[in-house]
């Protein structure tokens, strides 16, 4: 099993990852909810505008948030100590 | 403007070919700097290479035309598949990036033969990394060929259009392989970016705002604004094996193995999440917008066309040259790994020699030429295409059957040789047996999610029934 040292020794960036994962896991869960009509099947306006094109943005900036976010507290520090650490120690099983 | 866009296409092609001059001079003589630019990989030639690579003329001719077409409702698939791969980049290619840097993997069959230490398995993914990529290459090529002859009112015939399509990629790709296709991937990324961008600016000019445009549309088909619920299987299926394929598609596979450096492919990730979201965001505006004044377009896919054509007239042959552009980045790179895998998985296996790094090289340059005089052929057989065609939409539903013994190295040490190979056999029959109508799936579901769930089942039951059985064994003795 692949095994990435960093996340193992460092629980800050352990925990993030998880945070990270379970925001993901959130968004496709929310995304997939709207697919099969559970927002949006009634044809449901705001403003004049239907709902459905405040999701379709919504979702694409939520991820753009997400993804900000995941580089600031997760892949940055994640990359930065790798590089520092020139780490050779992941193994294949 | 037959002159202009013949023109334009010629100036192209002298381009990338002295950019295939210029990756020749700084290419090494290894196997590992032909397909995979000997992991040097800058983030920015990440994000830009793996951008332009999965877009391909579906991108920004098919998916506005999704939208035009079939309504929001069904655009949130295409949303999907379009930004939540990413993740899969950090959640899975990290991974794989990791271990492949350490053990100098070049295609992905070989890394599960390390792991499982099965030479068939690597076979059985070799031939599954194949048929589902050369139907892929060749509807590219054909694509081309058919854009490039209406344009020109057949002046360049679809013949011709194909075979120089075939050849110009195959002397690139084959002068300086990966880092040839990265330098390209800019030129190509960036006629793409463009085109989205100025698409969705006429939609806006067009319709008179976004706000008017968006009233326009919702007032002409109020139908195209409501999720329908009925047939949601079909989005959620284009966007879960699209998220899916985004990364274990072999190509794309691949990509994760570039990197130079950690900040190079974490970097890489962030960049990727603008250039998609802008992507996203515009072929949004460039459909909806449309839905309010354009009418009576009967191929969805002319919708952008039409726009050019009616609002902006003078940069059709930007148009045309970024449709053959965006055919011939996911083109050069899906040669290049197919390529890969007949050197590295297939015919180096069956060798008694060992293939050092210069023969290794110089048997990928002389399989892309193969490769392309191949696809150039089958691109020519008119009867062909039908079947074909309908092959290449399956060919993402088969690559994601490789998550399947992906999962042992990536999470499961228990996993299984024998897990792995029927579970992917039961995905494969899945699939096969849907694509015969030997069964429906409801609410307009394809066959990949569940043949996917199938296969994992069976992967987790076998290989705990083999973990077992080696105990009883080892008990016994």
């Amino acid at each position: 099993m692949i095994k990435d040292q960093i996340l193992s020794q460092d629980k800050e960036l352990a925990c993030n990852n998880k945070k990270v994962a379970y925001y993901f896991a959130l968004y496709v869960a929310v995304m997939v909810l709207t697919m099969v009509g559970v927002l949006g099947a009634e044809g449901q306006e705001i403003a004049g505008i239907p709902l459905t094109i405040y999701l379709i943005f919504g979702f694409i900036f939520s991820f753009l948030a997400l993804a900000v976010y995941a580089h600031k507290i997760l892949f940055k520090p994640w990359a930065e100590k790798f590089d520092a650490q020139d780490n050779s120690n992941s193994s294949i099983r | 403007m037959i002159t202009a866009v013949i023109a334009t296409i010629v100036a192209y092609i002298l381009l990338i070919v002295y950019l295939g001059f210029r990756a020749n001079k700084s290419s090494l003589d290894t196997v590992t700097d032909y397909f995979l630019a000997s992991r040097t990989l800058s983030s920015k030639h990440l994000a830009v290479t793996t951008f332009a690579t999965w877009f391909s003329t579906f991108a920004f001719l098919g998916s506005p035309g999704f939208y035009y077409s079939k309504g929001v409702a069904w655009g949130f698939g295409v949303i999907f598949f379009t930004l939540a791969g990413l993740f899969l980049l950090w959640f899975i290619g990290r991974k794989l990036w990791l271990i492949s840097s350490q053990n100098n993997y070049i295609t992905p069959a070989e890394l599960l033969v390390d792991f499982y230490k099965n030479k068939p398995i690597g076979y059985m993914v070799a031939i599954i990394s194949i048929v589902s990529l050369v139907p892929y290459v060749l509807i590219q090529v054909i694509a081309i060929g058919k854009v490039v002859e209406g344009a020109t009112n057949s002046i360049i015939s679809y013949e011709m259009a194909v075979i120089t399509a075939g050849a110009v990629a195959a002397f690139y790709v084959f002068l300086g392989g990966m880092r040839a296709i990265i330098l390209t991937d800019w030129i190509q990324g960036a006629l793409f970016l463009a085109v989205v961008i100025i698409s969705a600016g006429i939609a806006i000019y067009a319709s008179g705002g976004l706000i008017t445009g968006l009233q326009n549309s919702v007032a002409a088909r109020p139908d195209l604004f409501v999720m329908d619920s009925q047939n949601m299987g079909f989005p959620i299926t284009i966007g879960f094996s699209w998220i899916l394929g985004f990364l274990l598609l072999p190509h794309m596979w691949q990509r994760t193995y570039m990197a130079k450096t950690a900040k190079d492919f974490a970097q890489s990730i962030y960049y990727q999440a603008f250039i998609v979201s802008i992507i996203a965001v515009a072929t949004v505006i460039i459909g909806v917008l449309s839905i309010g004044f354009v009418t009576g377009l009967e191929d969805s896919d002319k919708l952008v066309p039409t726009l050019f054509a009616t609002y902006l007239p003078w940069a059709v042959p930007l148009l045309v040259l970024t449709t053959f552009a965006a055919g011939m980045s996911t083109t050069d790179s899906q040669l290049l790994t197919v390529s890969s895998v007949f050197t590295r998985d297939i015919i180096r296996p069956a060798m008694t020699n060992k293939l050092n790094p210069h023969k290794g090289k110089l048997l990928g340059r002389y399989l892309v030429i193969v490769l392309v005089a191949v696809i150039t052929v089958l691109a020519l057989l008119p009867e062909s295409q039908g079947p074909i065609i309908m092959l290449a939409s399956k060919g993402v539903g088969l690559a994601t059957l490789l998550l399947i013994p992906l999962i042992g190295p990536l999470y499961w040490d228990k996993a299984t040789t024998s897990g792995a190979i029927s579970g992917m056999l039961t995905g494969f029959s899945f699939q096969l047996a849907h694509e015969f109508n030997l069964f429906e799936i409801p609410y307009n579901f394809g066959s990949p999610i569940p043949a996917l769930l199938l296969g994992l089942v069976v992967f987790y039951g076998v290989s705990m029934l083999a973990g077992s059985s080696k105990k009883l064994a080892t008990a016994v003795n």
